[in-house]
């Protein structure tokens, strides 16, 4: 069983919290076992809350859905490139993870818009 | 021989003095007994600054709902803390713009600068900063002892850069081991030289390394985690053609999660534009 937290807006109703959910103050507003429906999801997230961890693997890759369009051999040269740039530091921290993620999302994005060949 | 970060600035301190006017306006502010009418009158005598004030004051960074014409209404809707950070941020800006230096883009030295500043400001609001410009304004000042090495030293800067390329390492662990100090303690120094308060030259100097300093430590982490996120984005830049570093205790103690980053990247974008309009016109 996994125990990343998820970003909130790649919650999908119906999946379950696998611990507390707490606003930044540690008040918890949804206990560990919780369902997630759309509202509750609204709910928390009006709270501030942008993470949770919920129960059972993650089967798609965060930002997959959103650069499929990329021809895969440009977004491999993308990210060559970013990995170059980014050789200083530690991947597998998560936030330089995230930020390494965004950085190949807006960079392929704004190839494609341009129309770059 | 420059031995020191303390020792270059004494040499270019009448270079780059800064204007009275915000020594005189910090003065108004610090004094209990001068109301708004005084410090508006100082900045009346600059017009520059008094239109500059009036469209920061009317842009999207304060989304106030009316019209602001007068000056008074512009620190009274700006608040007087918040007025001097950007009155002194406008004043630095004026001091440097005019450099021009060999191998340095000014107007993508300035963008690195005032997106550092826009994303330490949208990091200090989720924090629940009560005053967010004083991290704008720590944003825009971080990079400047970079300028004034390549002002008064740009032969060891230029053994710097080339030796970050032969050598593989970034720009500023260049500075530190080919010049024996870098531009965090330069800007510190320039800051210190300004007579502005400690934190904010504690903030400068750290921000390579937050977890060193003793006292600001937080302060130092924002500008430093929105520096590296600014240097990845590429928006200008500051001379670092890769991104420098993470200090991991540093980003631990902001508690923040790495899922605000994609949200907080998003309000830069937004506020970047019109940001960098507003600082780099008349240059």
């Amino acid at each position: 069983m996994t125990m990343t937290p998820i970003r909130i807006s790649h919650i999908k109703p119906g999946q379950v919290a696998a611990s507390d959910v707490k606003d930044r103050s540690g008040r918890t507003l949804l206990a560990a076992g919780t369902e997630l429906t759309e509202k509750t999801i609204k709910i928390i997230k009006s709270w501030g809350v942008v993470e949770i961890d919920v129960v059972g693997e993650i089967t798609e890759s965060e930002f997959g859905s959103e650069i499929t369009e990329i021809d895969p051999e440009r977004l491999h040269l993308i990210e060559l490139d970013l990995s170059q740039r980014f050789r200083f530091l530690n991947r597998s921290h998560p936030f330089i993870n995230e930020l390494f993620e965004i950085c190949l999302r807006r960079e392929a994005l704004k190839q494609e818009a341009s129309g770059d060949h | 021989m420059i031995t020191s970060a303390r020792e270059l600035v004494k040499n270019v301190e009448s270079v780059v003095s800064l204007p009275s006017i915000f020594t005189r306006i910090d003065a108004l502010i610090n004094n209990p007994e001068s109301n708004l009418v005084d410090i508006a009158d100082v900045i009346s005598e600059d017009p520059g600054l008094s239109i500059r004030l009036l469209k920061i004051a009317n842009s999207a960074m304060f989304n106030f709902p009316a019209e602001i014409d007068t000056i008074t209404r512009a620190i009274t809707v700006i608040g007087t803390k918040q007025l001097r950070d950007l009155v002194l941020a406008t004043q630095v800006v004026l001091v440097f713009k005019s450099i021009k230096q060999e191998g340095l883009d000014m107007p993508a030295f300035w963008k690195h600068c005032i997106a550092t500043g826009i994303l330490a400001r949208v990091f200090a609001s989720l924090r629940r900063e009560p005053n967010t410009e004083y991290y704008y304004l720590l944003g825009l000042l971080h990079e400047v002892g970079r300028l004034v090495m390549y002002m008064d030293i740009p032969e060891l800067m230029a053994k710097a850069v080339s030796n970050s390329v032969e050598n593989n390492v970034s720009l500023h662990q260049s500075e530190l081991s080919v010049i024996g100090f870098d531009h965090a303690m330069v800007g510190a120094e320039l800051m210190k030289s300004w007579n502005l308060p400690a934190p904010m030259c504690d903030a400068i100097c750290y921000h390579h390394r937050p977890s060193l300093s003793l006292n600001y430590r937080d302060d130092a982490a924002i500008i430093h985690v929105s520096d590296l996120i600014v240097n990845a984005l590429n928006l200008g830049t500051s001379g670092e053609s890769d991104i420098p570093q993470l200090d991991e205790q540093a980003w631990e103690s902001l508690e923040l999660s790495q899922f605000v980053l994609s949200d907080a990247i998003e309000q830069l974008e937004l506020q970047y534009d019109e940001a960098v309009k507003l600082f780099l016109e008349d240059a």
